[in-house]
């Protein structure tokens, strides 16, 4: 193991590190400038780890945050998501998730069953009851289908069309980006939770107040927010990172 | 030194603490602010000790600024949707279904001082050290001179990277392409600006590759610098100390909870 | 398109005052170089001309569109503006994608815009990289990519940044060209140089700024013969004009053939 961490640390991926981290805060700030309701602001370390490796793009994340975290301390505490973040980018990488087309119709299965299993979290959450003792119940998976029959239906048409439309040939990689996403989320919300009161001071506070107000605690709350847009954000990035590759010119990529 | 950093140059003692002193003080309040008990204790820190470290550094109406433009979005944002969103509590006022709750409110506050306390300490640090002397030190203390070379690079070219985003910005507004308008034109935009920073970026690797190594950079020899950091015996003693408090505080914070 | 500056002013937000009253008239077809020392505010005025600037106070308009009452996607119908780098705007697959990327920004009807990028690629001679992706060629190419994505949008006004700069000889040359067909077909052409010898071979008309304000402007050889007021912007004439005055010779020399007639009169 240790030789192949090794072996990612050449002169080059060490070159490419700081321009990735520069990339990232450039682009962080673009969409700002754009107004995009994402946050896109790991595109570089997605690429480190797309092009040299797990590791190095765990290093690339980390550090990131961490150097982010001079102007913003907010950043720097998560510099461990980040660095998990450019970890699984690495190694959807090693699958080749972002050297390949997919075909269309696995975009159109990752997007449906991405969808569907986002609204029955939300719609268990929502529907979730806490008695005297304190004791939260889930409602059973039948009662939700029954209940929300309609949603689910809806729900997998969108996933569906998001698949077509928005993943088209990336699929695999657009699904390595959820799952990333996914893990993201649970592994921040507690950080976010107990040393910033469950806030980020951006647009996606909202979600942590809609999931307030159906009766979250702030832990869960912050947990079902980022289980909403860090998917769907990573999601992106990876899409991004996935034609950033595709269109690398033949001088770059033959080496 | 036009790089990316907060540093406001001085002269003051603070200033010329050895950087590895500086940031073993932060941390050292911060772990006391989040470990020690009571509610109040980050605010405690931030204005009985962090603020007269400031004035001490000369960066005080700078620091309490900055801090305060980057804690404010945090600061509503917290204090909203805890106080309206609290579920149970004591009504602050009640219009309609608006009804924030005292218990959320002075969760928010109790957040906020948490918050400012991890804010100001780092400010602190970045206002008043130098990014080359922070370089030299971090390979003094063992660091890695790779891990240094990502850290000293990535402050000297992020200027340059924002300022080359906004050109692409403009040079693709000429060839017509719109940036502003609804969210679809807005997304549209996203991929034509940022591919040419990235590409072009991409092509700078071997080059720069090239030129570390002529440098002999990974030739395995020691380092020496131009720049010496003045250190005194006395410093070096805190810092032991320092490191001390700091895992104390940290077992502290941990047992205390348990 | 007429180009009409009235009284031009621009600060900066960091309170650099680059233009301080400019007034220009440019006509429809006009080959115009602006010449000057670096921070004379000559990059400042002609993001003017497609409202990447808006001025400060005064005016520039456009035909009759007065710039600050469209956004720079709307101008670039007007204002083609080849940058300086052809790194900052190159993001295609391949060339064909790249110099078919205006067009389509600007709404072309398919044929029309096939045609448009079809005679831009001709003019500079890039028909048989068509499929190439644009980071494979060398700079030099790279930067006819640049021109032809801006030609191919078909604008009556083009502005070129430098277009020489790091350019080989070979190149100059085929730049040179490209603007002698674009004057041609009548289009107005407005070019930064630091190039005084590019700039005497092929412009009518020169413009020297000196600390954002007009410190000449005439017909090029007018302008070239007045060494001394050129040299408060470090201009020098070219070496042709410089060659022709030490010489004897009694008008201002700034092109080749003019050169050898006046060599052969006197």
């Amino acid at each position: 193991m240790f030789e192949n961490i090794k072996k990612e640390f050449s002169t080059r991926t060490l070159v490419l590190i700081p321009i990735a981290i520069a990339i990232n805060i450039a682009i962080g700030e673009l969409v700002v400038r754009l107004k995009l309701p994402v946050y896109l602001d790991s595109i570089g370390t997605v690429l480190v780890g797309a092009i040299a490796g797990p590791w190095a793009g765990a290093l690339t994340g980390g550090l990131a945050n961490l150097i982010w975290g001079l102007f913003n301390p907010f950043a720097a505490p998560f510099f461990y998501v980040a660095a998990a973040i450019g970890l699984m980018a690495g190694l959807a990488g090693k699958r080749g998730a972002f050297q390949n087309e997919t075909p269309r119709w696995v975009s159109v299965v990752v997007g449906a069953v991405f969808v569907f299993s986002l609204t029955l979290f939300i719609l268990a959450f929502i529907n979730a009851s806490t008695d005297e003792t304190g004791y939260t119940s889930y409602p059973s998976m039948g009662q939700l289908f029954s209940q929300y029959i309609v949603a689910f239906i809806a729900a997998i048409l969108i996933g569906a069309a998001i698949g077509y439309f928005l993943l088209q040939k990336g699929g695999y990689a657009g699904m390595w980006g959820l799952i990333t996403g996914v893990i993201a989320a649970i592994i921040s919300a507690p950080t976010a939770a107990y040393v910033f009161g469950g806030v980020t001071g951006a647009g996606t506070d909202l979600l942590v107040a809609a999931f307030r107000a159906s009766g979250g605690g702030i832990l869960a709350s912050v947990l079902a927010q980022g289980s909403v847009s860090d998917p769907f954000d990573k999601m992106l990035s990876f899409m991004v990172v996935w034609l950033i590759v595709r269109s690398l010119p033949a001088r770059f990529t033959s080496r | 030194m036009n790089a990316f950093s907060m540093y406001a140059a001085r002269e003051s003692g603070l200033h010329s603490l050895h950087p590895l002193t500086k940031i073993l003080m932060t941390l050292l309040l911060v772990a006391a602010g989040l470990a020690l008990p009571g509610n109040w204790t980050g605010y405690f820190i931030v204005v009985f000790i962090i603020f007269p470290l400031a004035f001490w550094g000369r960066v005080f109406l700078n620091l309490l600024s900055t801090t305060w433009k980057v804690s404010l979005p945090f600061a509503i944002s917290v204090i909203l949707i805890q106080s309206f969103f609290w579920g149970e509590g004591t009504p602050i006022f009640e219009i309609g279904v608006l009804s924030p709750k005292w218990e959320g409110a002075m969760f928010a506050a109790v957040s906020m001082g948490k918050i400012i306390l991890v804010m100001s300490g780092f400010l602190l640090f970045s206002m008043t050290t130098r990014p080359d002397t922070l370089m030299i030190t971090l390979k003094q203390a063992g660091v890695p001179s790779s891990i240094a070379y990502i850290i000293v690079t990535t402050l000297q070219i992020v200027p340059s990277f924002q300022r080359k985003a906004l050109t692409i910005l403009d040079a693709q507004r000429s060839r017509g392409l719109e940036t502003e308008g609804n969210l679809y034109v807005r997304a549209r935009a996203f991929i034509p600006i940022i591919l040419p920073l990235v590409l072009g970026s991409l092509m700078e690797v071997e080059e720069r590759a090239i030129a570390i190594e002529s440098r002999g950079f990974n030739s395995g020899k020691k380092e020496t610098s131009l720049i010496e950091i003045p250190d005194t015996p006395l410093q070096k003693v805190i810092r032991r100390v320092i490191l001390f408090g700091i895992f104390a505080f940290i077992v502290f914070g941990v047992l205390w909870r348990l | 398109m007429k180009i009409i500056i009235n009284n031009l002013h621009f600060t900066y937000p960091t309170g650099l005052e680059a233009l301080k009253g400019i007034s220009l008239t440019i006509n429809p077809g006009e080959q115009v170089a602006i010449v000057g020392q670096n921070g004379a505010g000559k990059t400042t005025l002609v993001r003017h001309f497609n409202g990447l600037l808006k001025p400060t106070s005064g005016a520039i308009s456009i035909g009759e569109w007065e710039t600050t009452k469209y956004s720079t996607a709307k101008l670039a119908s007007r204002v083609g503006y080849v940058f300086q780098n052809p790194d900052e705007q190159l993001f295609s697959r391949d060339v064909l994608a790249e110099v078919s990327f205006g067009p389509r920004n600007l709404g072309y009807e398919k044929s029309k815009a096939d045609e448009l990028v079809k005679r831009a690629m001709a003019l500079t001679e890039l028909n048989d990289k068509a499929e190439t992706n644009p980071y494979d060629l060398s700079p030099t190419w790279r930067k006819m990519v640049a021109l032809a994505s801006i030609i191919a949008m078909d604008t009556p006004i083009i502005i070129f940044d430098e277009p020489t700069t790091g350019q080989d000889a070979v190149n100059v040359a085929r730049i040179a060209n490209v603007i002698a067909e674009l004057k041609r077909e009548g289009r107005t052409v407005v070019t930064i140089t630091h190039d005084i010898d590019f700039c005497a071979e092929n412009f009518e008309r020169i413009i020297a700024l000196a600390k954002g304000q007009v410190l000449l402007d005439g017909l090029a050889r007018d302008v070239l013969g007045q060494g001394e007021i050129l040299a408060q912007t470090y201009v020098e004439p070219p070496q042709l004009t410089r060659l022709g005055k030490r010489l004897g010779l009694k008008e201002t020399i700034t092109k080749q053939d003019q050169f050898l007639n006046a060599i052969a009169r006197d």
